[in-house]
């Protein structure tokens, strides 16, 4: 314990700070990213739950073929995008797992969750331009943000863009 | 200029093909936007900043795509797909095709 004292004086002392600080604060952003960061997930995903219940009758689909009793009258191209990031504590947990293998859970999620926005969002805009229903829906992912640079860690963000065609269909003439 | 990413325009006939049309746009990273990214992406969620550059980027692309099907005399664009990839590190690139055609109102 003397010995540690001796090295505690001036340059050591400063060594230790900046070593405890570049521990401890990416474990305390962890930390702080496992709690706010379960918070928005909950919250993201009950109000995921209660726009999908909006559109439950909405028609979409990923056929191209109209069904035939369906008279289109108007189409026009609808899109939805998001840009949806992980937190700090999934990378940390994702980190373990490449070393393990297995199930990603807690990155799955962050693209599931961006995958639902992506398509409600395309629908609040089929909905806006008046569209009865939605064919043809295509989404992609596509992986932006990782940083080339091994000492950074990457920020794993996906960019998810749904698309599809919206129909808008011919009223019954009043007769 | 009439879109679908169908073969078909529903509601329209095709009269004539015009041929492939594109566009497309390079977009880096906005260096506010990119602090604010990397300030977010601690408590993950959306990101906001980067939803919108690239919705702009993308609605870039595709106006490229539709003076492109204009030029060529159509008036609509089928089969329109979107493609995103990352060119460079804090880059990325916004990618519209479809195909030109000219359509006419089904009676």
């Amino acid at each position: 314990m003397g010995g540690l004292y001796l090295a505690l004086d001036g340059e050591g002392l400063f060594q230790l700070v900046c070593s405890v600080c570049a521990v401890g604060f990416p474990l305390l952003m962890t930390v702080v990213a496992f709690f706010v960061g379960r918070s928005k997930e909950r919250r993201h995903y009950a109000y995921l739950e209660q726009r999908e219940r909006e559109y439950a009758n909405f028609m979409v689909t990923n056929t191209k073929r109209l069904p035939p009793d369906m008279q289109p009258r108007h189409s026009f191209l609808c899109v939805g995008a998001v840009v949806m990031g992980s937190d700090n504590f999934k990378r940390f947990v994702a980190g373990f797992r490449q070393l393990i293998g297995g199930r990603m859970t807690t990155l799955e999620t962050v693209l599931e969750r961006a995958r639902r926005e992506a398509v409600i969002r395309m629908l609040d805009e089929a909905r806006g331009m008046g569209a009865d229903a939605v064919f043809n829906v295509r989404i992609e992912t596509a992986c932006i943000g990782g940083s080339g640079n091994q000492n950074q860690p990457t920020m794993a963000m996906a960019e998810v863009v749904a698309y599809g065609t919206g129909v808008r269909v011919r009223r019954q003439p009043a007769q | 200029m009439l879109l679908s990413n169908i073969e078909t325009l529903p509601g329209y006939q095709i009269l004539e093909f015009k041929g492939l049309v594109q566009g497309n746009t390079i977009r880096a990273k906005h260096i506010g936007r990119d602090f604010m990214a990397g300030l977010k992406n601690i408590v993950g969620g959306e990101i906001k900043g980067y939803t919108e550059l690239l919705s702009e980027a993308r609605e870039e692309a595709k106006g490229r795509m539709v003076a492109q099907a204009k030029r060529k005399g159509a008036n609509a664009i089928v089969n329109v797909r979107f493609a995103t990839s990352s060119v460079m590190q804090g880059a990325a690139e916004l990618f519209a095709y479809g195909t030109a055609v000219v359509v006419e109102e089904d009676r």
